[in-house]
């Protein structure tokens, strides 16, 4: 696992650094410089994690406990859970707002990533349901 | 669901850190579970239950509530 992350996190600066090198070369400085930033950032910081997993055994040890944890998962679920309810309310407040004072195309979008949203829900519920 | 892991831990003697460690979860874990705040998975609760040498309902006070 810890050859996984560290090999993720090499990808990652990778990515980062070869979007910072192109946007100078097609003198882009608007929004991929950012991008490479943001991405060789998180990158560095999940290098140095890594190194410490691979290194260090307490901090090894806590962190696998912390990922196996089943009262973590059980968080990570209903804090997914809420976040999508939040979601398809929030869109289907925004689309009727922005539908209300003229903004149809600002509208459309909220109904198709609410509708996404649901369908994903339906589609991934069905799938459930027969494994479990 | 009440239970009696904290009595039971205290009578033999083993930190709440120490507890974690041996059953393999965090410590806010085990703590949430001595507060009633979370109900363990039927894998956990088994296994709490053989570490202290008792069956579940020893351990575990069912509540229909």
């Amino acid at each position: 696992m810890g050859n996984k992350k560290l090999i993720t996190s090499i990808l990652t600066i990778i990515v980062g650094t070869a979007l910072l090198i192109a946007s100078y070369v097609m003198e882009s400085y608007d929004y991929w410089p950012t991008l490479g930033g943001a991405v060789l950032v998180v990158g560095i910081v999940h290098f140095a994690r890594a190194l410490k997993y691979k290194k260090d055994a307490s901090y090894r040890e806590n962190i696998d406990i912390q990922e196996k944890d089943e009262r973590n998962r059980y968080i990570s679920m209903k804090a997914w859970a809420w976040s999508g309810y939040i979601f398809v309310f929030l869109s289907a407040a925004a689309l009727i707002a922005f539908k209300l004072t003229g903004y149809e195309s600002l509208s459309m979008f909220c109904a198709t990533a609410g509708g996404l949203l649901l369908s994903f829900y339906v589609i991934l519920y069905l799938i459930l349901s027969k494994k479990y | 669901m009440k239970n009696r892991i904290e009595e039971i831990r205290k009578e033999k003697g083993i930190k709440q850190e120490d507890f974690a460690k041996i059953m393999g979860v965090s410590r806010q874990t085990i703590s949430s579970l001595e507060t009633g705040r979370y109900n363990p998975s039927i894998f956990l609760a088994y296994k709490i239950a053989h570490y202290f040498e008792m069956t579940i309902e020893e351990v575990f006070i069912f509540d229909e509530e």
